[in-house]
């Protein structure tokens, strides 16, 4: 079997409640800032729980442009400029763009229809009922050709990016893939968590005895993916590298996770096969965390099952504990941590740890970050109704 | 540059709103989404059409994956469970409800009704998404992440974006089952359709028509035919065609021979070879 | 509201969210092993009765009952120290 050519990272760009740019996010990150707050964008009277991961108010633009859109084209334009990659190193009709989503435009929709409960038919809201947008108007900023499209793969969706961009380049439809995760709290969401009662009343506690749930969160993060061949050709510099990825379905319920996890050890073992990586050789898991009962005792199971002994020493993190649930960006922004644990050998804490749970039998780096070498980590994205997205990253 | 090797529609099956009942008896749906309700329709219809064909299921559960295209799953659900929700007297949210308002909701009914535990997507592009869909699902099969791969594209025009009240709203499910040509052949199967290429493309400028030329280009290309192909034509009246005109223009057995579809919409393009070698069917 | 109307109301709810016959419920079958409900379904069931009732249910209770009996004694007690509509 011939190998499939290697993929790296050659630029990122990052906007979330955690800070927008590279170094303002990883900062914070790395001091275990909870940037979960009081919404101010929202009507919460009626919700058990007041709290989110906002972007800051001086961020958002042009209300008339879902800020989904508005995040997708920021993060896409970083990614670009941080990746040097301009036309005369690369056709810009060979570049495509992916990005991952949950809501799309939706939300956008929302302040329509506040606006106007009657404005059932109004044509500028069908054209922005469209998250197509959240590829296409990157790609029109920047004038780039290659294949475009967005993914929808629920919470899981920021990684399938990854994988949509790298099978793209590896059968040679492009050149480079700029790919990413955009999404934006709304109401409905929040409306939706509170019904399952999965809000969590002050913050997120991956892993704690004493989690209740999850807060939503919102943001974007966006990356180059380039053949590794081209990207040394061309001088670039590489962040790091996409070794593999698995995608499977749960198959079981459409917001519960199979008791035994039996989607998530099937795509963490397809997707560390599909690197060619051992499970031993795993040195970081970025877990999808997200705070509910449910998800982080079976995603323990989980990374137990697949990694065996080797769990005890293996760092765990939990971004969500910090940012909320991005949704779509979620596990975008998970990927840049991944990539800047890998380039600086620190593993950011989980926030609002404090009791172990038995039941999720894992090292979870806690209280401040640790400074660990890790070469290969394994990024896990579960989605609403069995979605599941692993991605393994190499170092450069 | 590598083009897909030999992926073949073993059957195709295309349903509009009032034929789903039939197909769903017994099963309990309240509070599925009527999108994903038909969804699941087509692809049970599509897969009793397959299992026909190769004298038994195309592929186990955890073999079998899933690839939907739409642009509106869950809007209608999304409206109104926020409507609802937030108006001013008694609101409520319907638990249900909300996994129903979300883009993956056919894909996971699917899945999680058939089962299917392969690899699972939605992509969304427009007219376009079928191709993207097409493209990712025959990309699985190649790389044995899956023996059979469910292409659903959804077509549906929500009551909350018709543009003329008046009109009713619009729902039409089109699925491709699709295996590797070997393993068709292997299992007796007479393919229906066979895929020679998919090429998607972008015109960040202009109204598009130069994606398309691009698209089309890289597909004849990638499928090594050099012989004048037929374009597809749209169907019932549509202004562009999409893959579940294709879809229908075989299921009815009115093309024989080679084809190329091209989608395109606000500057997306995407081209498709498809081959039949049906002398007609039903 | 009396044990026997709240009952009834359970009964009816939850026979519309499962789709079956009112009558196919037992009170004292257990709703997970006998009656196969998800806990979406249950989930449904208490925000259901929420709506009717105009009160908020506990939650964390409502998920360990076990039987329509049960969740009648649940909700009975919280009618009992809130006013409802």
């Amino acid at each position: 079997m011939t190998r499939a050519p290697p993929i790296v990272v050659t630029g990122i760009g990052v906007r979330s409640p955690l800070g927008s740019g590279v170094d303002a996010f990883w900062d914070a990150a790395l001091a275990g800032v909870v940037a979960t707050r009081p919404l101010a964008r929202f009507d919460t009277e009626r919700l058990s729980s007041d709290r989110g991961g906002e972007m800051a108010p001086s961020t958002l633009g042009d209300d008339r442009v879902p800020l989904a859109v508005q995040l997708a084209e920021q993060v896409a334009a970083d990614a670009v400029a941080d990746a040097a990659l301009s036309p005369d190193a690369v056709a810009f009709e060979r570049v495509g763009v992916c990005i991952g989503t949950v809501m799309g435009t939706r939300p956008a929709v929302e302040r329509w229809l506040h606006s106007d409960p009657a404005a059932q038919t109004d044509p500028q809201m069908a054209a922005w009922a469209d998250p197509a947008l959240l590829s296409r108007a990157p790609a029109r900023a920047l004038g780039l050709g290659g294949p475009n499209c967005v993914v929808a793969t629920g919470c899981a969706a920021g990684n399938s990016a990854f994988a949509w961009g790298a099978e793209a380049l590896r059968s040679g439809r492009a050149d480079a893939m700029v790919v990413g995760g955009a999404d934006e709290i709304s109401q409905a969401m929040l409306m939706m968590f509170d019904s399952f009662r999965l809000l969590a009343p002050d913050v997120v506690r991956p892993f704690d005895a004493a989690r209740e749930g999850l807060l939503l969160g919102e943001g974007a993060a966006a990356f180059v993916l380039e053949r590794e061949a081209d990207a040394r050709a061309r001088g670039a510099l590489v962040h790091g590298r996409v070794l593999g990825w698995a995608n499977v379905a749960d198959a079981f319920h459409v917001t519960s996770p199979h008791p035994e996890a039996r989607g998530a050890i099937r795509a963490m073992r397809r997707a560390l096969a599909h690197a060619d990586v051992e499970a031993s050789a795993v040195d970081h898991v970025s877990a999808h965390g997200t705070g509910t009962p449910a998800n982080d005792a079976v995603e323990a199971r989980a990374i137990r099952d697949v990694l065996g002994g080797a769990t005890d020493a293996v760092p765990v993190t939990a971004l969500k504990s910090l940012v909320g649930h991005a949704q779509g960006a979620a596990s975008a922004l998970e990927a840049a941590a991944c990539l800047l644990t890998i380039r600086d050998g620190l593993v950011p804490p989980v926030g609002n740890y404090a009791t172990r749970d038995p039941a999720c039998d894992l090292d979870v780096v806690a209280g401040a970050a640790r400074a660990v070498p890790v070469e290969i980590a394994l990024s896990n994205a579960f989605g609403f109704g069995g979605n599941i997205e692993c991605v393994v990253f190499g170092a450069a | 540059m590598s083009a897909i090797a030999g992926a073949a529609a073993l059957t195709v099956a295309e349903l509009e709103e009032p034929a789903v009942g039939e197909l769903l008896a017994g099963e309990r749906l309240r509070g599925v989404s009527s999108e994903s309700r038909l969804a699941l329709a087509t692809a049970r219809m599509a897969l009793r059409d397959a299992h026909a064909r190769t004298h038994g299921a195309p592929a186990d559960a955890d073999a079998l994956g899933v690839v939907v295209a739409t642009r509106h799953a869950g809007l209608q659900d999304y409206v109104e469970l926020f409507q609802e929700g937030t108006r001013a007297e008694r609101p409520r949210v319907q638990p249900a409800k909300g996994p129903q308002s979300g883009l993956t909701s056919p894909a996971a009914t699917v899945s999680i009704r058939l089962p299917a535990a392969g690899p699972n997507a939605t992509v969304c592009n427009g007219a376009v998404g079928g191709l993207d869909a097409l493209r990712y699902a025959a990309d699985r099969l190649a790389a044995g992440d899956a023996d059979a791969m469910l292409v659903c594209e959804l077509d549906l025009v929500p009551e909350i974006v018709r543009a003329d009240p008046h009109e009713g709203a619009r729902q039409r499910a089109a699925v491709v089952v699709l295996q590797r040509g070997d393993d068709a052949r292997t299992r007796g199967a007479a393919p229906c359709v066979r895929l020679g290429a998919v090429a998607t493309a972008f015109s960040p400028v202009g109204d598009g028509a130069e994606a398309q030329g691009r698209a089309r280009e890289q597909a004849l290309a990638e499928a090594g035919t050099a012989d004048a192909v037929r374009p597809l034509p749209p169907a019932g009246g549509g202004p562009v065609a999409r893959l579940a005109d294709a879809v229908a223009a075989f299921a009815r057995g009115e093309l024989a021979g080679r084809w190329l579809l091209v989608a395109h919409e606000a500057g997306a393009a995407g081209a498709a070879v498809l081959q039949s070698d049906l002398e007609g069917r039903r | 509201m009396t044990r026997e109307r709240v009952v009834t109301l359970l009964r009816e709810l939850l026979a519309d969210i499962v789709e079956l016959d009112p009558a196919q419920l037992g009170l004292d079958q257990d709703l997970i092993d006998d009656l196969d409900t998800d806990s979406l379904q249950r989930l449904e069931l208490m925000t259901e009765v929420e709506h009717e009732l105009g009160v908020r249910l506990d939650a964390r209770a409502w998920r360990e009952a076990r039987t329509l009996n049960e969740l009648t004694e649940l909700t009975l007690r919280r009618l009992a120290e809130a006013p409802s509509r």
